[in-house]
């Protein structure tokens, strides 16, 4: 069943464009132009929310929401002023209104608070019809029927029912994400939004503006202010990829941010509070990076709790047929190819490879097959399958990597994040194995001790 | 069915229009084309809040004489608003044939950050998607990878991806 929302405003371009607006949302809305139209729609049916403006002829906005609390105390009103003053603000809220907005209001402020009203009204209630709805509503995430994958969906329902801060660990490509979007679907927090942040790219000016935001003003030529990820990440999940990539002084505003519950815009003197899950990703293993200095210690205890690691696609062949099934159900929609299909020995060459790249890889390589193939894909169809040529065949895997990690490093001209990008793998990973192959990198290189 | 593209003083080159339009007739698999029509949007201007309404603009768009089965995307700099909201980033009609997407809240400079046009050009290509796909009658996505998925901040517009999700895709194929 939809959440259901009542529009009460005497404005029929008010009431017509919330319509819209909150339809396109999935909500059920109704619409009445007074006071007396909207306790008619109260008794008739049950609602979620009632967006009350305050300024009504007949039954005021005030009024109005006391007689909801009083009948249909399970209704959440959201009262929507024109002239916000304190004195109106301070006698709603004394009768029970959920909160109020003043016009115009921010569509993401209206969002945000609606949706909060309602998790709200489902968590007391405790509907489980609905939350199950819900959950069987949600798109698979975790695709695989492997040991080892039947673990890791079962560690990350445990994750999504306690509010713990998750690492997840895994090679570049191995679905980490996508174990991360699972959990933040099965919490109580998927109301509200999965915040992602890519600590690599994390660097220079804007890097802190990008954390906490800025006040209009506060960068040269900003007409709007800037909400940064923790304050988007309010009621929601936060997740940090590549998490020993970010820099221990912006480790320590996230430590404080999470503590305090609370932040300061760039230029701002209000403290904006903001509550977030953390979900963390990494390719190396958090008790290295800590050793090295990558991780502060306040961080480290606390992203340290809950572990669960993604297996690399070697190790769960048995679910490559599954997965490339997922995708060719995909495909045969976008490319308009219902009859799109791999032979079994295309199957069977897909699932004895390596794939260094996991599932990542193996999409590829199907998806970029279907795109230019017609007809069921053949096993000897399939691109990018032939070993990669360069190095000789007598040399030692070390030996390999080293020299390659050298020419990518040299063609990225010392840009280390540029680097790690270039070979899918975290930055930290990257130090990590610049350390182990010994390299002290040179120029704008930063080394570990 | 069709998708008529109508650009209004865009700051786009022709060959940045011609990468929208192509991820366009991909993603709905119909024709799309471009080019200016004749259409007064002054009506839709709302001296005390210095916008357009959105509706408005709706509403001069349905009133437009074209083939039926064509969908209208209007593209304008300008910045839109609908009555109670201090902003939207686009409109359309659910399940209707006209939609419009404004470039203004799109641009980093006007959070005081550095001009980027790749992720500008993204930017538009996903409202663009997004908006046209309430014209095919899609609402919001919970999938939060699906471009269908609701973004009323700038920032939000880049957490998820370009593409419908299956499901959406699904469903915008059996209404064409
Ligand atoms: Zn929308
Ligand atoms: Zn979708």
């Amino acid at each position: 069943m939809r959440p259901k929302i009542l529009v009460v405003d005497d404005e029929y371009a008010v009431r017509d464009s919330l319509y819209k607006w909150l339809s396109m949302d999935g909500y059920q809305v109704e619409l009445a132009a007074d006071g007396q139209e909207a306790l008619e729609w109260l008794q008739r049916s049950a609602f979620d929310v009632a967006l009350v403006d305050l300024k009504m002829p007949g039954i005021d906005g005030v009024e109005l929401q006391r007689r909801i609390h009083e009948h249909c105390p399970q209704v959440a009103v959201i009262i929507i002023t024109a002239f916000a003053s304190v004195e109106t603000a301070v006698e709603v809220l004394k009768h029970g209104a959920f909160d109020y907005l003043s016009k115009p209001v921010d569509p993401d402020d209206l969002s945000r608070l609606v949706r909060r009203a309602i998790e709200v009204g489902r968590l007391s209630a405790e509907n489980l019809r609905l939350r199950q709805a819900i959950d069987t509503a949600a798109p698979a995430l975790i695709v695989g029927e492997s040991p080892a994958m039947q673990r890791v969906r079962q560690r990350a329902d445990e994750a999504a029912s306690n509010e713990h801060a998750v690492t997840l660990l895994g090679e570049a490509g191995s679905g980490k994400r996508s174990v991360a979007a699972a959990i933040h679907n099965k919490s109580p927090r998927r109301y509200f939004s999965l915040v992602p942040i890519h600590c690599g790219a994390l660097v220079g000016d804007h890097a802190e503006s990008e954390l906490i935001g800025h006040e209009i003003g506060a960068l040269a030529g900003s007409q709007f202010l800037r909400r940064g990820k923790f304050e988007l990440a309010d009621g929601g999940t936060l997740l940090l990829d590549d998490v020993g990539a970010l820099s221990p002084r912006l480790q320590a505003l996230l430590v404080q941010t999470i503590e305090g519950g609370s932040f300061t815009r760039l230029g701002g003197k209000n403290s904006i509070s903001s509550n977030f899950r953390l979900i963390c990703t990494s390719e190396a293993a958090l008790d290295g990076l800590h050793r090295r200095g990558r991780l502060i210690d306040d961080l480290y205890y606390r992203i340290n709790v809950l572990t669960i690691d993604v297996p690399p696609l070697r190790e769960r062949r048995q679910d490559i047929p599954l997965l490339v099934e997922h995708l060719i159900r995909r495909l045969r929609v976008e490319l308009g190819r219902p009859n799109l299909e791999l032979t079994p020995g295309a199957i069977e060459l897909l699932t004895a490879r390596d794939w260094p790249g996991n599932v990542r890889e193996l999409f590829n390589v199907v998806e970029r097959t279907a795109v230019v193939t017609s007809g069921p894909i053949e096993a000897n169809a399939l691109i990018d399958l032939s070993p990669a040529p360069g190095a000789p065949a007598d040399q030692p895997l070390a030996a390999v990597e080293r020299a390659h990690l050298l020419r990518v490093i040299e063609h990225c001209q010392g840009d280390l994040s540029q680097a790690a990008s270039v070979l899918q793998i975290d930055r930290a990973l990257l130090d990590q194995k610049l350390q182990e192959h010994g390299l002290s990198a040179s120029g704008d290189v930063e080394v570990d001790e | 069915m069709s998708v008529l593209v109508v650009p209004i003083d865009l700051q786009l080159t022709g060959a940045q229009l011609a990468v929208l339009i192509e991820r366009l007739r991909r993603v709905f698999a119909v024709a799309v084309d471009a080019r200016p029509i004749e259409l007064d949007i002054s009506s839709a201007f709302d001296r005390l809040r210095g916008q357009y309404d959105a509706m408005r603009l709706l509403h001069l768009l349905v009133a437009v004489k074209s083939p039926t089965q064509e969908k209208l995307l209007l593209l304008l700099e300008q910045d839109l608003f609908i009555p109670v909201l201090s902003y939207i980033f686009g409109q359309a009609q659910l399940g209707g044939r006209a939609a419009v997407v404004s470039m203004y809240r799109l641009r980093n400079e006007r959070y005081g950050l550095p001009a980027d046009d790749a992720l500008l050009l993204g930017r538009l290509e996903k409202e663009a998607v997004h908006e046209l796909g309430h014209t095919f009658g899609l609402i919001h996505c919970a999938d939060a990878r699906c471009v269908m998925h609701a973004s009323t901040y700038v920032e939000e517009i880049d957490f998820k991806g370009d593409a419908l999700c299956a499901d959406c895709l699904t469903r915008v194929r059996r209404a064409r």
